[in-house]
Parts: structure tokens; sequence; C-alpha cells
């Protein structure tokens, strides 16, 4: 018998024969606690637990799993998701993909057919947007990113990029929005880690992820933000609260806050808010309106002016606040610095607003184009829209005009404008022919004359003389037939 | 040991059997008592917490002036002091804070202190002002004197850059910056009959039931005095008396953009202040609440100081701001909730001697007082 116990122990002084036997009696017990456990023969548990009816297995699994990705619409008349499978596109990085259909309860014929496909990464999701989006779309708001035509929608969020296509349906319902909404409600909205990740290659204000996107600036006794904070749509309340829904309905998808501060007066601080707008139709949107009567124009940027208390501009699709709020000469030439700086780093291919050459030159005011991205003139209905301010012997009023994704939907806004008339005000005319539809109306005292030709809804608003307005859009509609505005 | 002293007796097998049962039993017993059938029992939420009305104890004469307006020339910070001690004291003969504020109170100052932006551009309270209510305040024998705000932005930045925690700290008032250990749960409308949490009904525009709020300020304060900037506001057109109270709001608050007029018109039934004390020194015309430019502020050195938190509103709406108040919608739906006081779900801190929010009717009274310093 061994002896375990025995004092050559303490002296490690152990017979080469016990200490074999030792080994044996251990690997005999391992073996026994192992055997009476089963853990050598049990695999190892999973992270989450899950009703053992619940799983699915192989290609079962996969279909639940599309399902549940296609939810119902919620709208009256058409079916949950039916004939819902899964495919391999083998497109690209793709690496699966969920089809199914909606289907009117009605007429089986009217479907709207959805593919989502699992890229993998957001990377693969966004460039599969970017090159399924056409040329024609406008921008849809779900999901990272989305577009839509008349007919047609699609998004990416996440590691999923969604079409859908409602082509072959003749109701109003559901509408693009509806369907997108729905599609999204099930999918984990988040982008690549990269700060670089917010859109095309030239989109985010940082150039690469070891520089910083808020540099020194060339100018002594300034030292650049130890402490940059980067907002996105989910939490830009927590820096602007109040004020954060102004910038969402032109479509901000990042904003970049720092503060420069003076190396010399402690008290001295530059503050810089930096938003990406996702498009500088949108950036110079904003900066439109945000933009104060007291402010002198600068060459900084597309679009830049001083006014007191600090420098502000736009240039491709960012805008950019440079806010020196305690206003003196010395902060205000360090604020014009960082705003000049800064200029530097944004990409810009300088294309001119589309519609700037539309709108009519006659009367107009100079620097008065604006951009409305969402709920022109109070009207739900007509977004993404331009407009300038005119004054003609004194009398004054706005002229107008929205690109529509193409003829269908730009005859569907005329439709709304009609309607709103009918409902809030007067409809004094309405009429169509030569390839334009027309309307004047009038709502409290302001009288708008509205026209409808191919893609693009445009007019005159503002003012109160009907003959007015009604002459100066029919000029305004003739000279986009002349400039091939269809 | 032999085999007779292992025997176990019928004795001993009753003895240890009974025993057992007994401390098994026990067992059982406690874990019945002790067994938490929620699971989260250490995780339950404190009994929410009622205010008072802090107008109660102030004995204000139906016929005194309910709103008081000082304006003065410029904007120094001898001039605000002079323009707060004749706003207060256009209420009540000169008498500064005196019926307002007793001895021994425990004063609460609410600024807006909501935004990192300097004093200048108007995104929060002008911190002179403060610095001089602070001083009325000691002056009426107040004991304590608290400012706290709650801000979505980091609370020590927001109240260094707006120059308020200086100023109040060196006139010895202690400035309270939100933890989350600060946070009770408000009842702002009773609970239903059966007890259970009132739940706010939308169609009724009622937004708030029970909501975190920064209790640990008002948890001593027997006075509460607001003192909200006049600003634009990009949601509900002006934030003001009665929207300077969602800077007390705890948890997701931006979900209230949803229904902006509906929060802030409930907000003015949750608070019933003693003293509104309106900072019209720069007041921020458009681009807000945030700012960030002065060519949005005008400077119109005014301090309006008023018993009437809804005319109050109504007339720095009219006058500050420049803008019509019939076309405010949450000064409808408050003035509807004011009147809701012997029907319906109602706040606890609702009653409220002076509401409305007619200022021309207050005007044609007398009610209000206007003076320049």
């Amino acid at each position: 018998m061994p002896s375990f116990l025995a004092r050559r122990y303490a002296r490690e002084q152990v017979p080469a024969l016990e200490r074999s036997i030792a080994a044996l009696v251990l690997l005999l017990t391992v073996g026994i606690v192992a055997t009476l456990t089963g853990v050598a023969l049990r695999p190892a548990p999973p992270l989450f637990q899950t009703q053992p009816g619940s799983e699915r297995s192989g290609a079962n699994r996969e279909l639940f799993v599309a399902r549940s990705m296609m939810p119902p619409l919620g709208t009256a008349g058409w079916s949950d998701a039916t004939d819902v499978r899964t495919v391999t596109p083998g497109e690209g990085d793709v690496a699966f993909a969920y089809e199914g259909r909606y289907r009117s309860v009605a007429d089986p014929n009217q479907t709207v057919p959805v593919l989502i496909r699992d890229t993998g990464e957001p990377r693969n999701a966004r460039q599969l947007f970017e090159s399924d989006r056409p040329a024609t779309a406008v921008a849809l708001n779900v999901g990272c990113k989305g577009w839509q035509t008349a007919s047609a929608g699609g998004f990416w969020a996440g590691r999923y990029y969604t079409h859908f296509d409602r082509s072959t349906v003749q109701t109003p319902d559901p509408t693009i929005q509806v369907i997108a909404d729905a599609l999204a409600g099930v999918q984990i909205r988040y982008e690549e880690a990269t700060p670089a990740s917010a859109g095309t290659a030239n989109a985010a204000p940082p150039k690469a992820t070891t520089e910083s996107p808020l540099p020194k600036v060339e100018l002594a006794g300034w030292e650049p933000p130890g402490d940059i904070r980067e907002f996105t749509p989910e939490n830009l309340w927590e820096k602007i609260d109040g004020r954060a829904e102004a910038y969402l309905s032109f479509h901000m998808v990042r904003m970049t806050f720092g503060t420069y501060r003076s190396l010399r007066d402690p008290d001295a601080f530059i503050d810089v808010y930096w938003y990406d707008m996702m498009a500088p139709d949108n950036a110079f949107g904003i900066y439109r309106a945000e933009r104060g009567l007291q402010a002198t124009d600068v060459n900084i940027g597309r679009g830049g002016y001083t006014s007191p208390g600090g420098v502000f501009f736009w240039k491709g699709r960012h805008y950019v606040r440079v806010e020196a709020p305690d206003a003196g000469e010395k902060l205000a030439e360090a604020a014009t610095a960082i705003a000049r700086t800064l200029e530097g780093r944004i990409p810009d291919e300088g294309e001119p607003m589309w519609a700037d050459a539309l709108l009519p030159a006659a009367d107009r005011l100079p620097g008065s184009l604006d951009y409305h991205a969402k709920d022109a003139f109070s009207l739900d209905f007509l977004s993404d829209t331009f407009s300038a301010d005119y004054n003609a012997g004194g009398k004054t009023f706005k002229t107008f005009i929205h690109r529509a994704a193409d003829a269908a939907d730009a005859e569907r806004i005329f439709g709304a404008y009609a309607k709103f008339f009918e409902t809030s005000g007067s409809l004094l005319k309405r009429e169509s022919g030569d390839g334009l539809q027309r309307l004047v109306g009038e709502s409290g005292g302001v009288v708008d004359a509205v026209f409808q030709t191919g893609r693009y809804v445009g007019g005159v608003t503002g003012g109160n003389d009907a003959a007015l307005a009604e002459e100066r859009a029919a000029a305004f509609a003739q000279s986009l037939k002349e400039k091939g505005g269809k | 040991m032999t085999a007779e002293a292992n025997k176990v007796t019928r004795r001993d097998f009753l003895k240890r059997g009974g025993t057992t049962l007994v401390v098994a039993s026990a067992a059982a017993g406690a874990a019945a008592v002790l067994y938490d059938r929620t699971g989260k029992a250490g995780l339950r939420q404190p009994a929410a917490e009622k205010l008072p009305n802090y107008f109660a104890e102030v004995e204000h004469s139906v016929s005194a002036p309910r709103i008081s307006v000082a304006r003065g020339a410029d904007g120094s910070a001898e001039t605000i002091d002079r323009l707060v001690r004749a706003a207060v004291g256009g209420l009540r003969g000169g008498k500064g804070l005196l019926g307002f504020i007793t001895k021994g109170d425990v004063v609460l100052l609410k600024p807006n202190v909501g935004f990192e932006r300097a004093p200048a551009v108007g995104a929060t309270t002008n911190p002179e002002v403060v610095r001089s209510i602070i001083r009325l305040c000691r002056e009426a024998g107040a004991y304590k004197v608290i400012v706290a705000d709650n801000p979505i932005e980091a609370a020590a930045n927001c109240f260094a850059r707006s120059g308020i925690q200086a100023v109040a700290e060196r006139e010895g008032a202690r400035v309270i910056l939100p933890a989350r250990v600060h946070f009770r749960p408000l009842a702002i409308r009773p609970p239903n009959a059966d007890g259970s949490p009132y739940r706010p009904d939308p169609a009724r525009h009622e937004a708030l039931g029970t909501w975190e709020i920064l209790w640990e300020p008002l948890r001593e304060a027997t006075k509460v005095i607001g003192i909200p900037p006049i600003k634009d506001h990009n949601l509900c057109y002006a934030s003001m008396g009665m929207k300077n109270w969602y800077g007390l709001l705890g948890g997701r608050r931006n979900q209230f953009h949803q229904a902006i007029h509906d929060i802030v018109s409930d907000l003015g039934l949750m608070l019933s202040p003693t003293l509104m004390i309106a900072d019209g020194t720069r007041v921020m015309m458009r681009n807000g609440p945030t700012g960030g430019s002065l060519a949005d502020v005008k400077t119109a050195n005014t301090i309006v100081a008023s018993v009437d938190p809804l005319a109050c509103d109504a007339w720095c709406y009219q006058n500050l701001l420049e803008r019509d108040p019939a076309a405010l919608s949450y000064l409808d739906l408050a003035q509807e909730k004011f009147g809701e006081q012997e029907t319906g779900p109602r706040s606890y801190a609702l009653a409220r001697r002076f509401a409305s929010r007619d200022v021309d009717g207050y005007r044609r009274r007398g009610l209000i007082v206007e003076q320049n310093v």
C-alpha cells in the first residue's frame, strides 16, 4: 500500500512505484468522475437555451427566419407574407436571401414581392444599396438608408439589404413607407464600426481613422479638441434636445462635436458642430434654414457667412457651425481660421443645385434659393422641394419646383395639392392638356398656381394675386418644357 | 464501538425523526416566507412621490398685480439686479421676496441650464439673474438656496459653461448636479380608484401619469422659483416658464417630443411654483432652443415676475417673442387642464389660484404693472 502520508513525502522522496500508483489512482478517479457526470460525452451547452419544441433545424429553421423577417403589413385587405422561401443568389458577398410576397386578399394578382439579402456584414449591405438604388430614386427614411421610386423601394439595415416592389398594386395602400416600416421594424439598424462608414467613400468627416476629424489649426495659441463626440440620429437629442428634429428633417446622419480652447485664456473657446447631412441638398437646406438676418457672406465652402458669434458654412454634404459666442475680434479670427481648415477637409464635386437653373430668373431675388426636405410650405405631401423668392413690381411671391421619382408620383402629388384646396381652402381652377395639369387654389388668403408636367410639380405660392400667380406659373411651366424637363 | 452501542431504539428513532421533521418544516416555512415570487423584489420601484403646491401658503390678494415687468437700458450686472428687484417688488409693493419666502425656507431655484452654451446666446438662464434672485432669497430669510437642473448633456459642463455654477456657489447657494440616485418616480396625476397608477390618456392630451423626476432638490425644498429664459423652440414654438419644468424630468424624455404641447401643458400642472421670474434679458428669437449665434438673440433687458405661470408665458410670448399667444396650443391646453380642477383626473399640484392665459384681460383689470428701471 503506498504510504501517501509517510514522512518521506514531505521530503519529496517518493519511490517511483508509488508515483506510478498515485498517477494511476488519479486517472481512475478522473475517469470515474467523468463517467458519472457525463462531462466527457456531453457537448458544451449553447449560450442561449431554447424550448426544444421551438428549435428548428436545417431548411425549416431558415424558413422560420425568413417568415419572421416578413411581418404582417398591418394593412386591411392584405395577407401575411406568402410563398416565403430561402434562395442563394450567389451574388458577390451575398450569403443568403429570403424571398416572399404580400398579396391582396381581394385581387391575388396584386402582390408586393420582397427580397431580403443577407450580405454578411453592413459594408456589403451598404454597397448593395448603392448599386441597386435607381438614379431617379429619392430618399426613403427607413433603416440605415433607403430609396424609393413611385413603385419600388429599398433600404439597408445592418447586414441586410431589402428590396420590394409594389408596381402591380393598384390601391393607395399599402404605401411604400408602410411596407418599408413593416420590414425595417424587425431588422436591427446598425452600421460599420469605423467612423468612415456613414456613407460613400468621401462622406465622413475623418479622412482616415488615425486622423482627428477636428484637427489642429495653423493659429497660435489654440489647441484642438481633446474630447470629440459623435452623435447619430438616435442620440442627437442628447446634445441639442428640442433642436434635433430640425436636423433630422434634413436627414442628418452624423454630427461631430468638439471644442477648440485658447491656450492663453482658459475662458475662451470655440465650439464646432459638424453635421453630415447625407446629401448636398440637405446640407444646403439646413444651412439656409438657420441663416440669420445679420449674416455677412464669406468665401468659405459652397456657401458661408459670419454672424455675431460664429462662422457657418456648407460644402458637399456637410454643414458646419463654428461657434464663438463670446464674440471678440481675436475669437472671430480664430473661428474663421478653424472654418477654413475644416473646409479644406471636405470633398465637394461642386455640382450646382439642380433646381437653380430651372427656376425662372426674371424678378428673382439674389441668394433666395431654399430647399425644403420635408413639408414644404407646411404641406405634408410636398417634400424635396426647391423654392426662390421673387419681387415683381412690389408684389412678392415664391416659385417652387419638386422633382418626383416619375410622372406617376408627380401626378399623385398634384392630386394631393388639389385635394388640399378642396378641403382647406378653395380650388379656383383645375384643367389639363398639352402634357400639363394646372390648378389655381386659395387658402388663408394665399394663392397658389400649380402645374405638373412629366416628373415635375412646380408653381407659384406665397402671394395673393391670382392673375399674377397663374401667369408666372404658366410661364414657368413653359420654360420647363423648353428646357426639356420631363 | 459495540453493536449494542450502535443500536437505535424506537425512542431514538422517534426523537431523531421528529427533530428532522421540525428542522425541515422550519426550513420550508422560512423558504416560503422569504420566497420572492416576482424574482425582482430587490429592484422594486420606490413608491411614487407627490409634489405639494408651492404657492399654497403664499398670500396674494386677488387685486394685487399678477404680472410685474421691469425693463432696463442695458445688460450690466447692476442693471439686471435692479430689474429683478423691481420686477419682484412690483408684485408686492417693493417688498422683495418677503411674503413669498419666509424665514427658514429652503428655496429651489430652477433656471434653464439645458445646454453647454455660453450665456450670451440665450439658450440658458442669464447667470446674473440667478445671482440676484439668490440674494433676494437670502434677504427674505431663506435658510438654504438650491440651484438645480437636469441637462441631457453632461451636467457639469452645462453648469460650468452657462456660468450658473460659478455664480451660485459664489453667492452661497448649493448646486445640485443630477446623479442617478437623485431621481424618484413622481405621481403627477393621482392613481385610479383601485390604486393602480393612472395612465395618461393621449385623447385628453395627457402626457404624464407617473414619471421619474430629479427629486433630490425637491426633497427638502419648501419653495420653488422658476427662472426660465425666454426663447424660440423648434417644436413647441417657445420655451418659457412651463416648459422650463421639462428640465426636471428624467428618463428618455425626448419621447414626449411626439406630443410636445401635451407635455408642456402637463408640466404646468406638475409643478405649481411659488413664483415665476422670467429672464427676458437675452431673448432667443429663432433657431431655438439651442441657438448658437448671437444673431438669433434680441437684447430685451426685461425681467418678468408673476404669480400666474400661465399668464406669464402668454405675456412673454406676446411681448418678448413678439408672437400671438392665441396661436400657441399648449397655452390653450393648459388653460383647459387648469379648468378641470373639479372634474377628471388632475394633478396633485393643480390647485392654483391664478391661472389664466388672458393677458389682455389682466391688462384691462390692472393686474399687470410695467416699469422702466
